[in-house]
């Protein structure tokens, strides 16, 4: 947990972005940047490096079909690099063992893991179900980063 | 030619910083950073994305397996994204057209588009740059996309 603790001093630092890449059918990786964030699994409690993900983004079709994804998080020289499986939570990606109705609070906390504060999270939440919204959780299961 | 204008701009801003993703044997995608820029290829005289990696590391022997990159240059919310086939030019690797006694002119302009400074003051790391077995990784891109990220940034207060 020590390395994570190394993402959310950079989450911290510069809004969370990251670079996070997925994997096309053919094997090569599609880059997109994000805000990401640390928080806890919303049904094992372990935690995970999580973003929210448009419903059309071509990054939630290669998830859904290949999940699997390297985030980094990067500020001047300084990075981490975090691979892992990735699971769901959204409109059209039920989560095992997580209630659907609680998909509104997951994107919620999964903005604010990022840095994100909102003065309307209602509003918040209908532009996340219009845009068809699913949270994003990476399994830490390679942590990694620059010497030193 | 416009997508690679705008890894140039970027570069500039962020000391060529970028994100390199490659591939393992088993589909999953180290990342590393590196110093990266735009210079013409040493023989087809193309613009290429370009930066060094040092022999040792991990990411050489992945690229000669499958030389196909990924790399990411992002100033703040502004990216672009640059993919395509990797070639290697280096004391291990030798590159087609490009005699090997070139091989350090190459690196030095590589880490001058790279990092900045010139061709001359790279010079005198020649020798380290021997040493350590510094290769050249010079990406063709294929597949150039840019953006700031998500509609997100709106709710951002």
């Amino acid at each position: 947990v020590g390395q994570l603790d190394r993402v959310r001093e950079l989450v911290a630092r510069e809004h969370g972005l990251a670079v996070v890449t997925t994997l096309r059918a053919d094997g090569s990786a599609s880059a997109s940047v994000v805000n990401a964030g640390v928080l806890d699994h919303p049904v094992t409690g372990d935690p995970v490096v999580a973003f929210v993900a448009r419903g059309d983004a071509k990054k939630l079709a290669n998830l859904r079909a290949r999940p699997r994804a390297t985030v980094v998080f990067r500020v001047g020289w300084e990075w981490v690099a975090v691979e892992g499986s990735a699971e769901l939570a959204g409109p059209d990606d039920a989560l095992t063992g997580f209630d659907p109705d609680a998909v509104p609070e997951l994107l919620r906390d999964v903005f604010a893991a990022a840095g994100g504060t909102h003065d309307d999270w209602d509003e918040y939440d209908r532009a996340m179900a219009a845009e068809r919204r699913t949270a994003v959780l990476v399994r830490p299961e390679r942590v990694y980063s620059n010497p030193g | 030619v416009t997508g690679l204008d705008r890894v140039r701009e970027l570069g500039a801003r962020e000391s060529g910083l970028a994100v390199v993703f490659t591939s393992r044997a088993d589909g999953t995608v180290p990342a590393s950073i590196v110093n990266a820029g735009v210079l013409d290829h040493p023989v087809t005289g193309e613009p290429v994305v370009a930066f060094v990696a040092r022999g040792a590391v991990r990411k050489l022997p992945n690229l000669r397996a499958r030389p196909r990159l990924t790399i990411v240059f992002r100033s703040g919310w502004v990216w672009v994204a640059v993919e395509g086939v990797a070639e290697l030019a280096g004391p291990d690797d030798p590159l087609a057209g490009l005699e090997p006694a070139h091989v350090p002119r190459l690196l030095r302009d590589v880490y001058a588009a790279a990092v900045g400074g010139t061709r001359d003051e790279w010079a005198e790391l020649d020798g380290v740059m021997a040493a350590e077995r510094h290769t050249a990784v010079l990406v063709r891109p294929a597949l150039v996309y840019s953006g700031a990220p998500s509609t997100t940034r709106t709710y951002v207060r």
